[in-house]
């Protein structure tokens, strides 16, 4: 397969999964938070950023692939602090807005992790079965 | 002169608390430039394989900046919302 289809593909996968978790989230957050209806959105708000910082990171790990070592370095750096301003404000908005819940945004934002975690990696059940069987001499 | 409060020594300790939990962004971000410097040189000695390292790239340093975004978070809460002043 095109290795550019196949990053969609994953884009796609990854971003099914958000949706599917935001959904089982919601739904859990609607009995055990006191406000259902910030939480929703800051778990919205979180999710969306979440996968547009996953865009953002493709872009610029597409154009850093085509340059030098030290350049590439730099490059990666200053976008990732990029990332990491935008994820801040984000972040302080949700602490200091009352119509959104900070734990929400705060779950959005993280969610992504089991999300790839799961989609990519632990998708495999021969995977998992290899992690605990024992080696063969 | 006034002895300092409880309330400033809490909001004081915070603030020093947030500044070593953004230490935690350092590592990512070390890590992360230093992954891409290396998926450079790794294309540069094999141009083909250029869908594969960036894919692979994708996903590791999705799942590394969490781990920054952790300490990010910690740091937010003790300045602006400050769970511990209320605990005096």
């Amino acid at each position: 397969m095109d290795p550019q289809e196949q990053i969609n593909q994953d884009f796609v996968r990854i971003i099914k999964g958000m949706v599917l978790s935001n959904m089982v989230v919601i739904v859990i957050g609607f009995f055990f938070i006191g406000d259902p209806m910030a939480f929703t959105l800051g778990l919205l708000l979180g999710s969306i950023i979440a996968i547009l910082n996953l865009r953002l990171l493709y872009l610029t790990l597409r154009k850093a692939v085509t340059m030098s070592f030290r350049r590439a370095q730099v490059f990666t750096v200053s976008r990732y602090i990029l990332r990491y301003m935008i994820i801040g404000f984000v972040v302080y908005a949700s602490l200091t807005a009352d119509h959104l819940h900070p734990f929400g945004t705060i779950l959005g934002l993280l969610l992504i992790k089991p999300v790839i975690l799961g989609t990519q990696l632990f998708e495999d059940k021969a995977f998992l079965r290899n992690i605990f069987a024992r080696k063969k001499d | 002169m006034e002895g300092i409060t409880s309330e400033a020594l809490v909001l004081a300790a915070s603030a020093i608390g947030a500044g070593l939990a953004m230490i935690a962004g350092i590592g990512a971000g070390i890590g992360q430039g230093y992954a891409a410097g290396k998926g450079a040189e790794s294309v540069g000695r094999q141009p083909e394989a250029q869908g594969d390292i960036i894919r692979t790239m994708l996903l590791g340093s999705a799942v590394a900046e969490t781990t920054g975004i952790y300490g990010l978070i910690i740091a937010l809460v003790l300045l602006f919302v400050n769970p511990l002043v209320g605990m005096l």
